[in-house]
């Protein structure tokens, strides 16, 4: 693969790229680090990218890969990451978090590693099921289910939090 | 609304599929919100504007680029190259002379062959001849040798003698 032809792909997808390594390593720094080693890696593998069929899934999966060794050296086991319930927080103690956006981002990043992965694969950056399947390597029966497990979780969450808040007010 | 009903249980079953999603997204990016769907309007926009957050600048890959040739340039290689192969061809030419047989002969260079080869199997004969003058006193060793042997044999019959007119 010629140079120009690399840039240009790899702009295309340092993006989708970027926001993975960011949601799996919980930081920007770290998160343009494996960027930059990312490129460096499959600039490296580029006459093995001319025989690949998806660019896209085989630099995602990559990255996917990349980070999670680097959480695996820093000690960070994401699976055991607290359930959403444990970390809940009233409306009282969430007033730095004035965008209800912004709340939804860090109902997400509270999730497991996979579900977080999953969930943002599909509601942001819009993939495949069977895309989604192939960068996490797992079946896309068991994506269809920790995609539905994660959603159900938010909506879970989005509801409690609104249900408590009403009743603070009734109750004022 | 009923449609919207419709996908947004499938969407929770991980179900939906593209197409679906995204007119979740249309309807709830909108202004035409109903009031019972409210309560997922911040889900739906989180993801849009998790897309549409700024990427760090990459520095693109830089190709290899051949340094552009100027004139001196073109000199220096030229004249190097020229000095190059004249000193590979004298290193060469001196090789082979040096490859050529000879023999050096009390301080002198003999070229021919023939001549070379006689000379050497004349000092070959003469230093086989030294090695046999050498090994000479050797022989006469062996006869020595031989010659104690029966005088040795000798003293022992004495010997035995003497022991029995003792006892």
């Amino acid at each position: 693969m010629e140079v120009q032809k690399f840039n240009s792909i790899f702009s295309m997808l340092s993006g989708k790229l970027f926001r993975l390594a960011k949601s799996m390593l919980h930081n920007i720094e770290e998160a343009e680090d494996a960027l930059q080693e990312i490129q460096l890696k499959l600039w490296e593998k580029r006459t093995e990218l001319d025989d690949v069929e998806n660019i896209d899934g085989f630099a995602m999966r990559s990255m996917r890969n990349l980070c999670l060794d680097q959480i695996r050296k820093s000690h960070e086991t994401s699976d055991f990451t607290p359930e959403l319930e444990s970390e809940y927080k009233n409306p009282y103690q969430q007033t730095e978090i004035k965008d209800m956006a912004e709340r939804i981002k860090k109902l997400i990043d509270r999730l497991p590693e996979m579900q977080r992965s999953i969930i943002r694969m599909r509601d942001v950056e819009e993939m495949e099921i069977g895309e989604i399947s192939y960068i996490m390597e797992m079946t896309e029966n068991a994506v269809t289910v920790n995609l539905s497990r994660a959603r159900l979780k938010i909506k879970t969450q989005i509801l409690n939090e609104l249900q408590l808040e009403n009743n603070i007010i009734w109750k004022e | 609304m009923e449609r919207i009903n419709e996908i947004l249980k499938k969407y929770f079953e991980g179900t939906s599929s593209l197409s679906e999603e995204k007119e979740l997204k249309t309807y709830f990016n909108g202004q035409n919100i109903a009031e019972e769907h409210e309560v997922y309007k911040a889900v739906f926009q989180n993801f849009v504007s998790e897309k549409s957050e700024q990427t760090p600048q990459i520095t693109p890959i830089k190709a290899i680029e051949k340094p552009k040739r100027t004139f001196k340039r073109n000199i220096f290689l030229t004249i190097s190259g020229i000095a190059a192969t004249l000193l590979l061809m004298i290193t060469t030419a001196r090789s082979q002379t040096l490859s050529e047989d000879y023999v050096i002969s009390n301080g002198k260079r003999i070229n021919n062959s023939e001549m070379a080869q006689k000379l050497a199997e004349e000092k070959l004969s003469k230093s086989f001849s030294i090695i046999n003058q050498s090994m000479e006193p050797m022989d006469n060793l062996g006869k020595i040798e031989k010659k104690l042997e029966k005088v040795n044999k000798v003293s022992n019959i004495k010997d035995n003698n003497k022991n029995k007119t003792l006892k």
